[in-house]
């Protein structure tokens, strides 16, 4: 077989967050995190229904953790879906 | 003394009184009985659950929100889990309540 050089599609620069920029502002101040504010909560959820990673967040461990929990708890009370398929 | 909040959802097929009397004869008096001082009781209604729970696409919610000690929770807990209109139910502390109260 004749070699044939791939030509590299220059690559998309993925869109970046910058750190400054979060995405809820102000979370990161909050006292409480409430696991029955779902629309808050959605933001943090892929289409899928997924907890979204801290690398894409971009909340600290702490924040990170308490946004998790209360996904958790907000699906045991079904106000948000384990999988959405 | 400490703030808790219960939530629970009740079968969806109760009517709006039935909800309303088992959340005052099971809920607000049991926790009165138990010593706890019931601060507010949030009548969301009926609501489309994220997932079928008993067969059923709805549950009606209720958040009670209480003064307490622990022991009294756990004794509704307990008294929750036994009762038949009751598919879910949940107590978490609100620490932010606390404060703001002292």
């Amino acid at each position: 077989m004749p070699k044939v050089k791939k030509r590299r599609k220059p690559m998309e620069k993925p869109e970046r967050r910058s750190r400054k920029r979060p995405r809820v502002p102000g979370i990161e101040e909050m006292e409480y995190i409430d696991y029955k504010d779902v629309a808050l909560l959605r933001e943090f959820m892929s289409e899928r229904g997924k907890i979204r990673a801290r690398r894409v967040t971009g909340l600290s461990t702490q924040k990170q953790r308490e946004i998790a929990v209360a996904i958790k708890n907000a699906r045991e009370m079904a106000l948000l879906p384990y999988t959405n398929r | 003394m400490r703030v808790y909040e219960t939530m629970i959802i009740l079968d969806p097929d109760l009517d709006e009184d039935e909800a309303r009397s088992f959340t005052k004869d099971r809920v607000v008096d049991a926790l009165e009985k138990l010593g706890a001082g019931v601060r507010d009781v949030d009548h969301w209604g009926k609501r489309d659950l994220a997932y079928e729970i008993r067969h059923k696409r709805a549950g009606y919610y209720v958040i009670v929100t209480a003064d307490a000690e622990p022991a009294a929770m756990d004794e509704l807990g307990r008294q929750l889990a036994i009762a038949d209109p009751v598919f879910r139910h949940k107590t978490v502390r609100r620490p932010d309540k606390e404060r703001e109260s002292t």
